[in-house]
């Protein structure tokens, strides 16, 4: 973390700090004066926080019940042969979020779902990997373009905990939707540019399935939005 | 040291909790325009400039991290907003998309510095996206579109001068071989 930097009058940063009165060396109004009009210009959301999971004894079980499941999938699985980087890492997760009537809450927390509530996935990678999501109905219909979920991926370039941009909403009758996570290994990314495979990728969101063949690697979580 | 000298230290330098909620919510009041107007000099789309400064924020709640002033938190949310811009873009540019959108015509301008001639701004972040690590990216956006010197991004990312130096040596070198390969194939 930068303690205390002196920056030069003439950078976006050092004019942002003398705008906000956080520089050492006040800068002239005339030479501010075009960065303070962009800046006046933006229009920030509102800000919505949730309200912080309370820890609750069992969490400091998990290291040791996830250590105890490594030790029994070793022991009792039959060797793989060619393990993915994904696999061997045994690495990520997702978490959704609702934001209605104020609150931002996981999804578990949530409740039912108002038509206003937008909904926003966080992927966590141990390894570099690509990411997409998609809502899907109950008979197993996508609901939205596939070229969605092509043009909404995310890259997760390196161990990291990312958000998806941007938020879902739901409106209209419930189709008992369910919002799937896919995420895969980086090194599959040029294969999952061919247009076949990435229709594998969309068909197996909307089914809501297991990936398998041409997918094998990648994991897909679903979570039930709404009954 | 006494509870006299303690408190004296205290008082000279007041830290920041961020994992308190109305203290980010100043902050957000406070720096939120500024954020936003960051990621937007990169990503142009102020709804999308939006979005980043907002999860930046969360973060930033959710790290809990404490800093000895609003400077320094700044400088954090400043490259924190950068980062994810140029990430939003690089995944931008793996679906092919192009920048195109709410664009920010008053943002147009690059500041003179010695990138600026070689190409206009989107350009120049696409070209830098595509050809460059992402700490050669990172550094090499602060100079171009941030008229930063070398001194500011070394203390912006946390490195020396001379690894900030070697940073930008190795884009010119990249920015040279593709102005090479562009001349003999033209």
């Amino acid at each position: 973390m930068p303690q205390d930097p002196d920056f030069s009058k003439h950078s976006r940063l050092s004019q942002h700090l003398a705008l906000m009165d956080l520089a050492d060396t006040p800068i002239a109004p005339e030479e501010t004066a075009d960065e303070a009009r962009v800046i006046e210009a933006m229009v920030p959301k509102p800000l919505v926080l949730p309200s912080r999971l309370k820890s609750r004894p069992l969490w400091y079980l998990a290291p040791l019940l996830m250590a105890a499941a490594g030790v029994g999938l070793m022991l009792f699985q039959k060797p793989v042969r060619e393990a993915s980087p994904w696999t061997v890492k045994g690495a990520g997760h997702v978490q959704i979020f609702v934001e209605q009537d104020g609150h931002v809450q996981t999804l578990e927390e949530a409740g039912p779902l108002t038509p206003s509530a937008r909904i926003k996935a966080e992927v966590f990678s141990e390894a570099p990997a690509v990411a997409f999501w998609g809502v899907s109905s109950q008979d197993g219909q996508l609901l939205q373009d596939p070229e969605w979920i092509a043009q909404n991926r995310m890259m997760l370039e390196r161990p990291e905990k990312k958000f998806f941009t941007g938020s879902l909403q739901l409106d209209g009758p419930s189709e008992g939707e369910s919002l799937c996570i896919m995420v895969c290994p980086m090194d599959m990314m040029p294969r999952l540019e061919d247009p076949a495979i990435f229709q594998e990728i969309v068909q197996t969101i909307a089914s809501k399935a297991l990936p398998d063949g041409n997918l094998t690697g990648c994991k897909n979580s679903c979570f039930q939005l709404r009954p | 040291m006494n509870e006299l000298m303690q408190s004296v230290h205290e008082k000279i330098q007041p830290s920041l909790q961020c994992s308190d909620k109305g203290t980010i919510e100043r902050l957000y009041k406070k720096m939120a325009k500024a954020a936003i107007a960051k990621a937007a000099s990169i990503v142009r789309r102020q709804d999308v400039a939006a979005e980043i400064a907002h999860d930046t924020f969360f973060k930033l709640w959710q790290s809990g991290s404490t800093f000895p002033n609003e400077k320094a938190v700044y400088v954090w949310i400043y490259r924190t907003c950068h980062r994810a811009a140029i990430d939003y873009l690089r995944s931008a540019s793996h679906r092919r998309e192009s920048f195109t959108g709410e664009n920010l015509d008053e943002m147009e301008s690059v500041p003179a510095s010695r990138y600026g001639n070689i190409v206009m701004t989107r350009q120049l972040v696409q070209a830098a996206i595509q050809q460059l690590k992402p700490d050669e990216v990172e550094a090499f956006l602060y100079v171009a579109l941030d008229g930063m010197t070398q001194n500011e991004v070394a203390e912006v990312m946390e490195l020396s001068r001379r690894t900030v130096q070697r940073l930008l040596e190795k884009v010119e070198i990249k920015f040279q071989e593709v102005r090479r390969r562009d001349a003999s194939g033209s």
